[in-house]
This record gives structure tokens, C-alpha cells and sequence, in this order.
């Protein structure tokens, strides 16, 4: 027997349904699949090193059972220790991490960078980086070698060959000079390592090569086979007294091996300057996938159980003229199958013009590799097995089952027990739409919470100049720089730091009250900043002073933040005036002449840091990368340009490369905006295809109740009696939905927001709003029908008995 | 051809149960026109869906040209029906999203009969009861006379041998309804064994034997001398 044949024609009239049920699908299918694409490409992260055994070692320290300090980080001197004395380990690598940016040039070309790292020979055998050009073996191992990445040959040699080419490094203090000896391909966007050049790890002075005095480096080590990475850890603390500084010798040192891949997806921590994923969000993606093919799911459903009702008659006399109960099940199946996997088509297609876009718009490409794999196709064919037995098993079944006789004589499938589950159905649909509408309302607020909090009017007018390299003099040229800067413009402030506002300052030294026990050392930030610093960024002053030229050399004089000063355990706060500090790298105590309000130094994802500021020249060594420069009124091309005529007059040998502060914040929140974005857009899809199915049932239900509403007519009912009669249940099945989404919306939204350290609270009126919102929706989508049918004579709705 | 034995049907709702069929016995012989009358909620259509197989009873048997059917199963009970059964209803019961073609030539595509077998088949039913011209029309385009030559044409398009009709006339009008008994009238002169279950005397007259039906029990039976 033909069935296509049969499905069609038993189809043809009612093109409508089919059209609307097939969208609902396609539309649904189509933004699962780009999500588990997204989610696939950050679950991908370095698996192309294809190796179990590979770890990275990340510094625990400890205060008796409290973790106090948390970094991705050892010290130098972590790998070759661990490694003679700790047995299962088969290799180790170092990569440097606290570079700061250098300018690169050769003959041609200048650039700034930033993507370098010092690292060992054992990088090419622990990591899968293929080299392309120069010797497989070897690499890195004398000094001043560097191998470099395939996009960055082009970049500074074009197409000619770079090995054996000299590539000059300098920072504003050194100049170092370095050969190509290797290309390797560019590492791939699912690395959660991005270099553009390794610079060999012997360039590194002898003395510096294994300290353990900075937590500067990656560690990473593969074991042997079959060992368990816990003994390492254990093994680790006992040997780690040995070799602890002096200043942090009270604390635990610990180490905890992470396996690679799993290295992006675990929260930021301090000195990590990679993007990391976020595993939260993904399981939240991961959800709402589901979720939405859950609901293209149930809509179809819906849309097919309302269609076998009215299509009982139809299949009644199929059986009674020879339709065996197999064939109607098998016919209701197939034409369930044709309807998801046209729909899957289309939602393939949808994928393909959207694609671009949304890659466009995310910044990177994360899916073009995925459709080349079989897990992509098994996806796809699993998504429309799934969707087949769930929308058409059930609808089939029961016209399986109907009783030949029950549909000749007319009795209509009149199930209290259909209504239940068509009624489920929409509750569930509304619970997910609840659950997105309110969920983007939350990240809205969020977001422009952290915005808000974190521009001014002040940042407006702060441009960020980056430090110049290396020359003779430079301290002298930098300071008539400023000089010359304020003199020509309505500049206010000049001033040079180791750090701005969204900038993580990092550099950890051990400090505690003068004359305490050793015992209390901690380790704290030291902002290295000039006399002119606190003036631009005014964080409030709690009480003392900042830095001024009326008090003369104030080389030992520091400021604290609040943090800072809850950290030493002085309160109130005033009583930290005029305390002292010893520094672990200095041998004058710090006196303490101010104490500023806490402030935002990153973005409101991270918590309230202790912090010191001291002047730059006390300790010499912490770089000052940052040059902000502060005017009266808004900057403009014309200023733009003759500051950078001046820079470069000082320092014509550096780059000038800027940015402003405002520019730099908003882009910080990108990513949240862009969840923000997957959030609402899920959200409209989600009520869109909600509202599809629920039309399509009021339009079943309505019809069925014309009836009930003819004789009610008759019997003296009002217009705004039957309005409220036939909107009753969408009210009822609304208020359902909302409490059931309440508590769910409340549980993923608080998760999502705990990973801020500062974050808004969710407030009451974002449900009450969404419930009306949701009602809003629900009654416009069926308006129209119900006034229908409201308005029809009963004299026409009667007759046809 | 058919012969009932003793057949009862119990209908149980929630609280009461209905007997609309009490011991029942009936002999039907190829070729007769039997014609079951009686009042509303007698169980004349509850007799009519048992013969035509659509039911099984509670109690009793039902011979099929001594074929015991009262046992089989619901896909034994389709794949017998299949070919052997034809049914005219009151309200027509065709279906709607197909074409008159496609509703006449239904019987067939169950029965697996080829494509071009089935077009001439209905082609020549279609012209014997004349309504070629409307082939390609949709039932509700049909008046309600046109409708129900469609489902006799349906009923007979396999050449059965039993035809069971359920009031074919009564959402007809006089005149097509009187061409409605013609038809099977001349069915059975061509040798169909024809039941109908009807309200009016007029219908009950073309039968050769009419039986009258109350409560459930067969309480007289006449013959018709035609």
C-alpha cells in the first residue's frame, strides 16, 4: 500500500496545521542544535592533545584547613623539583606567564605583543603543536631561540622564509634579540593556550630560571602511565617544606593537578589571563536546549492529538473498510517521521543562513568543524527518532484503538483525559517561558547593574597610553613627557601605574604589621602608582591621606584599601594610620598615611581585593605599563592626534598604542551581554512557538465548545460571560505556570548570579511582570478566535443536528 | 449465509449496565433482503455493526458461511471484513479531505489492488451509478443523494457479497431516497445479500423479510410477498 500517497492526500486540505507544525519544529530544532554546537566546541577544549596523562600543576596554599591563596601558578622552581623528586612523573614544562606586552620588530615591521611566553623543549612533547617549518627535535633549547606561530611568520616576514631571521624584543628596560628556528600552526580557538611566540626558556638568566620565590610560571606534567595524580599532590606536601620561602613558610603549601581539558571550563583565578569558558553557563545552555526541544516537541504533539481528534471519522472508516490496526499505526508513524525530518531540514537550513551571523556577533567561529563529525549527524538523526515516537507514537495509538463502532455511531472522543494532557502541555510550555522571560529580565538588570557601577563621567575623559620601550633616560623623558602633555591641553592629570581600572594589578608580595610574628605575612597586591594616581581615579578617602608633593620623598609611605586594612585586622579603620609594614623585599618598614574606600579594580565578577598602593620608585622592579591621562573635557581626534605627535617625538623607537576607559569597561561585559542576548532570543522563540501551538489548541477547543456556546446563547448568557468562561482556563493554566517557574527560574538565575561577586538580587516584581507579560500574550494570541465564536448566532451553531 | 446463535450485548458504563442485545437468534440466507425495524434504542444498530463485524458479541456465536466469527480477533476480524462486507450509513460517513474518487476506490487500496486495476474499477462504478462527472469533487460539494450513491459506490466497489446498510435513507429526501432502495434493490437482484436497518415502511417494503426488534429481542417476523 502506498502510505506517502495516503498521508498526502489525507493532508492536502489541511495544509495550515501541517505548515505551522512543521515551522514550530524547524525553528525549535534549529537553535538546539546551534546551542549543543557552542557547547560542543567549549567542551572541546584541548582534546587535541589527545592524552589522559597531561596536568596542569596549580598552587594550593594553605592556613591551617583554610585555603588562603588559589592560583593556576607555580613558582619557578615547582616542575624540576617535583619532577626529581617525586616518582610517576614521566616529563614536565614551564611556560612563563607574567609577560608583559614588548614591542616586537624586525627590519619591516613593529608590533606590540603580548601572546609570548618563555617556555622548554618538553613543550613540543607534553602539547600537540605540530611544527610546520624547522627541525621536529631540539627546539628551544639554546638560548635566544624563539619558534613562532604560522599567522605571525606572515605577519612579520610575509611569504619569505623566517628561520634563521632575527626578531628584537624590548620592554621599557631591556632589548633582547632572538632567532627563528621553528614555525608552528597556528593553536587552534579550542586551546585554552594562545601563543604567537615561545621564546626557549634558557634565555631566562640562570638565577631566575627555578626560584621559588614568584608563582610566575605554568606547570605542567605528564605522568606515567597508571599513576594516580592524588599521590603527586601528597607527595608534594611533604617535600614542600623544603623548599618554601621564608615569608610564606607558616603557610600549607599544596598543589592540585588539574587534568587538561578540563582546564577551561573551571572559574578564573587570579593570574590567569586566558578567556575561560564558564561550565555553569553551559549546563544552563545545555537546559535550555533541551528545553526548547522539549517544547517544539510538546507543541507538535499538541498540534497532531488535537488533529487525530478531528480526524477520528476519518481513520474510523479506514478501519471499518479495511484498515488493519497496523496500518493505522504504522500510517500515523510515518507521518510523523516525514513531518520531523522535513522540519529538521529546514531547521538545517535556518542553521545555515544564521550561522554566519551569529559567529559574527559571539566573535569567534565555533561550530564549522562540528558539522564535518559523525556525532553531529547522530545528533540530528537521534533529535528526529526522538521526535518522531514522542509526536506521533501516542496520536497513532489512539487512533489504533478507537472502536470502529464508537466512531460510526458518532461518538466523538470526548476525553476529560485529553484535556488534561493538552492542558499539561501548555503548562509546561509556559513554565519554559516563564522561566526564559524572566531569566533575561534578570541578566538585563545584572548587566546594567555592573555597567552602571562601573562607568562615570570622569572615565569619559581618561585616555590609556601604553608605557614606551626601552631608551636611555627614559625616566627623565617620561616625566618632561607629562610635563609637555599638561602644558599644551587642558590636561589635568598625567599619571604612570602598574595598573588601571579594569585591569587586574596581581603583583602578590608578602606583607604584615611591623614587628607581628612572621606568622601573620600575607600576600596582598602591590599597585605601584606616582603622586598623580589617586588624584584621577578619586576612590573616596575613608581617612589619612593620598600621595602629595607638600610632604616631599613619601617613598615609604603607602595607602591601603579597605580590604587591605579588614585583612590586617585593623578596626576601626583609623587605626591603621600610622601603623607600619614590613615588606618581604624591603628592609625599611611601610607607613600607612591613607585608606581609600574599596573600589572596582576588574569587573564586578570578581570580589573586593586587598590592595596597596605605594610609590613606583620604592620598588623599581614591578613594571608600570600604564600612562592615564586625564582632561577637562571630552577627548577628541584633534587631542588624539597631538598626543601621539608628542609621544612619539620622546619616544620615537616604542609604538603608540591607546585606548580609552569607557571603550575598555563596555567591552568587558560583553560576554555577559551576549548571554544576555542568547537568553532573550531563546525567550522570544520560546513564547513565539508557544503561542503557535496554543492558538492552534484554542481553535481545536473553541470549535469543539461552539456547541456548548450556541446553547448558552440561548439560555441567556452575556458576551462578557462567555469571555470570561472560555478564558478561565488559559488564566488558571498562566498562574500554574508562573509558580511552577518561579522556583526554578529562582534557582538557575542564583547560580548564574553567584558567579559575580557583586550582583543584584532577584526581585519580586521581575515575576509579578512576567506573569502579566505572559498573560498579556496568551490573551492576544487567543483573542481574536474567542470573540468569534462569542459573536456567532446560535441559530447557525444549533441547526447542524 | 449468516446465522446467529443466542447472541446477547451487555453495554457497561460506570454504574448501569444496558443489554441491548438479549438472545438474540437469527438465520440469514444468500440473497435475501432483510430489513430490521423497530423504535429507537432497540438495538437495531447494535444487530447491524455485530453483523458487520465492527462489534463482538458478550454472549453467543455469529456464523459467517459457517465460519465461527465470534472469536476472532480484532486484525483476523478487519482482514475477514476486507472484501466480504459492505456498509451504507446514515450519515453518509465518507471522508471529507479525499475526492469521491478517492473515497470509492478506499476498499481497494486495503485490499492491495494495483493502481490501474482500482482506476477502472471505480471508473465503471462511477458510470453505473452516475456520477462520473463528479470524480474529482469533494463530498461536501455533493448534494445528499449524490453523497450516498457515493457510499453505496464505496460499499460495492469490492464486488462483496453482504451489504449492511444503517438508515441509507434517512437524511435523504423522498425522491433520493427512493432511488437509494432502487439501487439495492437491484444489488440484491443481482444476487447481494442485503440488510438494512430503517425507520420508515416504505424502505421496509422492498425487503423480502422484515423483522421487528424491541428491547433487544426479536419479537416478530413477516415475510413480504413482492
Amino acid at each position: 500500500m502506498n502510505y506517502i500517497s495516503q498521508i498526502i492526500k489525507s493532508n492536502r486540505n489541511k495544509k495550515r496545521f501541517l505548515v505551522i507544525n512543521i515551522l514550530g519544529l524547524s525553528i525549535c530544532f534549529s537553535a538546539a542544535l546551534l546551542i549543543l554546537m557552542f557547547i560542543t566546541f567549549e567542551l572541546s577544549y584541548d582534546r587535541f592533545h589527545d592524552d589522559e596523562r597531561v596536568y596542569r600543576v596549580e598552587s594550593r596554599l594553605y592556613e591551617g584547613d583554610i585555603l588562603s591563596d588559589n592560583w593556576a601558578t607555580t613558582t619557578f622552581g615547582h616542575g624540576s623539583v617535583m619532577s626529581e623528586e617525586i616518582p610517576g612523573i614521566e616529563s614536565f614544562v614551564r611556560i612563563t606567564t607574567q609577560n608583559n606586552e614588548q614591542v616586537v620588530s624586525n627590519d619591516v615591521n613593529k608590533f606590540f605583543e603580548r601572546s609570548y611566553c618563555y617556555t622548554e623543549p618538553s613543550f613540543f612533547e607534553i602539547f600537540n603543536f605540530p611544527m610546520i617549518k624547522g627541525n621536529n627535535k631540539d627546539q628551544l633549547k639554546k638560548p635566544f631561540t624563539v619558534v613562532i606561530s604560522e599567522s605571525t611568520a606572515r605577519k612579520y616576514f610575509g611569504n619569505s622564509d623566517p628561520l634563521g631571521e632575527v626578531l628584537t624584543f624590548r620592554t621599557s628596560k631591556s632589548e633582547q634579540n632572538f632567532e627563528v628556528t621553528g614555525v608552528i600552526a597556528d593553536m587552534p580557538l579550542n586551546s585554552h593556550i594562545h601563543f604567537d611566540f615561545l621564546l626557549s626558556y634558557s634565555s631566562i638568566p640562570k638565577s631566575q630560571q627555578d626560584i621559588w620565590y614568584i608563582h610566575g610560571v605554568y606547570t605542567y606534567v605528564k605522568l606515567k602511565s597508571g599513576q594516580d595524580p592524588h599521590n603527586i599532590e601528597n607527595a608534594f606536601r611533604s617535600i614542600s617544606s623544603k623548599y618554601k620561602t621564608a615569608e610564606l613558610k607558616f603557610k600549607d603549601w599544596r598543589v592540585e593537578l588539574i587534568p587538561l581539558k578540563d582546564i577551561h571550563l573551571i572559574p578564573q583565578k587570579s593570574y590567569e589571563k586566558e578567556k575561560k569558558g564558564n561550565i555553569t553557563a553551559i549546563y544552563i545552555l545545555l537546559v535550555m536546549a533541551v528545553a526548547l526541544l522539549i517544547i517544539a516537541w510538546m507543541n507538535s504533539f499538541n498540534l497532531t492529538v488535537a488533529r487525530s481528534l478531528e480526524r477520528s471519522k476519518e481513520f474510523g472508516v479506514r478501519k471499518v473498510f479495511g484498515a488493519s490496526r497496523k496500518q493505522i499505526l504504522f500510517m500515523g508513524l510515518l507521518e510523523s517521521a516525514i513531518i520531523n525530518t522535513v522540519a529538521a531540514i529546514i531547521g538545517l537550513g535556518w542553521l545555515e543562513i544564521f550561522f554566519p551571523v551569529v559567529v559574527n556577533w559571539a566573535g569567534y567561529d565555533f561550530g564549522l568543524d562540528s558539522i564535518r563529525q559523525p556525532l553531529f549527524w547522530i545528533i540530528v538523526f537521534s533529535i528526529i527518532s526522538v521526535g518522531t515516537l514522542i509526536t506521533g507514537f501516542y496520536p497513532s495509538y489512539r487512533l489504533m484503538i478507537l472502536k470502529t463502532s464508537d466512531v460510526i455511531k458518532g461518538n466523538l472522543i470526548h476525553t476529560q483525559k485529553g484535556n488534561i494532557i493538552r492542558n499539561s502541555l501548555i503548562v509546561i510550555q509556559f513554565v519554559a517561558s516563564f522561566v526564559l522571560i524572566s531569566g533575561t529580565i534578570i541578566i538585563i538588570r545584572q548587566v546594567n547593574f555592573m555597567q552602571e557601577e562601573t562607568a562615570s563621567a570622569s572615565k569619559s575623559k581618561i585616555l590609556i597610553v601604553k608605557y614606551p620601550s626601552y631608551v636611555n633616560d627614559l625616566q627623565v623623558k617620561i616625566e618632561s613627557f607629562k610635563n609637555q602633555l599638561k602644558k599644551d591641553f587642558s590636561i589635568r592629570h598625567v599619571s604612570v601605574s602598574g595598573a588601571v581600572p579594569g585591569i587586574e594589578v596581581a603583583n602578590f608580595f608578602g606583607n604584615r604589621p611591623f614587628g607581628s610574628d612572621p606568622s601573620e605575612v600575607k600576600l596582598i597586591q602591590m599597585f605601584a602608582i606616582d603622586k598623580e594616581y589617586l588624584s584621577i581615579y578619586f576612590p573616596e578617602l575613608i581617612c589619612g591621606r593620598i600621595f602629595s608633593d607638600e610632604y616631599g620623598d613619601e617613598l615609604n609611605n603607602v595607602v591601603l584599601n579597605e580590604e587591605a586594612v579588614s585583612m590586617f585586622g585593623f578596626a576601626p579603620k583609623e587605626n591603621a594610620l600610622g601603623k607600619q609594614l614590613t615588606m618581604e623585599v624591603l628592609n625599611e618598614p611601610l607607613n600607612i598615611v591613607g585608606v581609600v574606600k574599596n573600589f572596582y579594580q576588574q569587573s564586578l565578577a570578581v570580589p573586593y581585593k586587598p590592595i596597596i598602593f605605594f610609590l613606583k620608585e620604592r620598588v623599581p622592579f614591578i613594571a608600570t605599563p600604564y600612562i592615564s591621562i586625564q582632561s577637562e573635557k571630552n577627548l577628541d581626534v584633534n587631542m588624539l592626534e597631538n598626543i601621539e605627535k608628542i609621544y612619539m617625538e620622546y619616544f620615537p623607537t616604542s609604538l603608540f598604542s591607546y585606548y580609552f576607559l569607557d571603550d575598555f569597561y563596555n567591552s568587558q561585559y560583553k560576554e555577559d551581554r551576549n548571554f544576555g542576548l542568547i537568553f532573550a532570543g531563546s525567550a522570544i522563540l520560546a513564547v513565539f512557538v508557544a503561542c503557535m501551538g496554543l492558538w492552534i489548541i484554542t481553535l481545536f477547543s473553541t470549535l469543539s465548545r461552539v456547541k456548548e456556546i450556541g446553547i448558552r446563547k440561548v439560555l441567556g448568557a452575556s458576551k462578557m460571560t462567555l469571555f470570561i468562561l472560555l478564558t478561565k482556563e488559559l488564566f488558571f493554566l498562566t498562574i500554574i505556570a508562573s509558580c511552577l517557574g518561579i522556583p526554578v527560574s529562582i534557582f538557575l538565575m542564583n547560580s548564574w548570579l553567584s558567579q559575580y561577586a557583586f550582583h543584584t538580587s532577584i526581585s519580586f516584581w521581575v515575576y509579578i511582570g512576567t506573569f502579566l507579560l505572559l498573560i498579556l500574550i496568551a490573551l492576544v494570541t487567543v483573542v481574536n478566535q474567542i470573540l468569534i465564536t462569542i459573536r456567532l448566532k446560535p441559530m447557525n451553531v444549533l441547526k447542524n443536528e | 449465509m449468516i446465522k446467529i446463535e443466542n447472541v446477547s450485548k451487555y453495554f457497561n458504563t460506570e454504574d448501569i449496565q444496558t443489554k441491548a442485545l438479549n438472545e438474540v437468534n437469527l438465520s440469514i440466507s444468500k440473497g435475501e433482503f432483510v430489513a430490521i425495524m423497530g423504535p429507537s434504542g432497540c438495538g437495531k444498530s447494535t444487530l447491524l455493526n455485530l453483523l458487520g463485524t465492527l462489534d463482538l458479541p458478550t454472549f453467543g456465536k455469529y456464523y459467517f458461511e459457517n465460519k465461527e466469527i465470534s472469536t476472532m480477533k480484532e486484525d483476523q476480524l478487519t482482514d475477514f471484513r476486507k472484501g466480504n462486507i459492505g456498509f451504507v450509513f446514515q450519515n453518509f460517513n465518507l471522508i471529507n479531505e479525499l475526492t469521491v474518487f478517492e473515497n470509492i476506490e478506499l476498499p481497494l487500496v486495503y485490499l492491495d489492488v494495483k493502481s490501474s486495476i482500482r482506476k477502472q474499477k471505480v471508473n465503471e462504478v462511477l458510470g453505473k451509478l452516475n456520477i462520473l462527472h463528479r470524480s474529482n469533487h469533494y463530498p461536501q460539494q455533493l448534494s445528499g443523494g449524490q453523497q450516498q450513491r457515493v457510499a453505496i459506490a464505496r460499499a460495492i466497489i469490492t464486488d462483496c457479497n453482504l451489504i449492511l446498510a444503517d438508515e441509507p435513507t434517512g437524511n435523504l429526501d423522498s425522491s433520493n431516497g427512493q432511488e437509494v432502495m432502487e439501487l439495492l434493490m437491484q444489488l440484491n437482484m443481482q444476487g447481494k445479500t442485503i440488510v438494512i436497518v430503517t425507520h420508515s415502511n416504505r424502505d421496509a417494503n422492498y425487503a423480502h423479510r422484515i423483522i421487528h426488534l424491541f428491547d433487544g429481542k426479536i419479537i416478530t417476523e413477516k415475510y413480504n410477498n413482492i
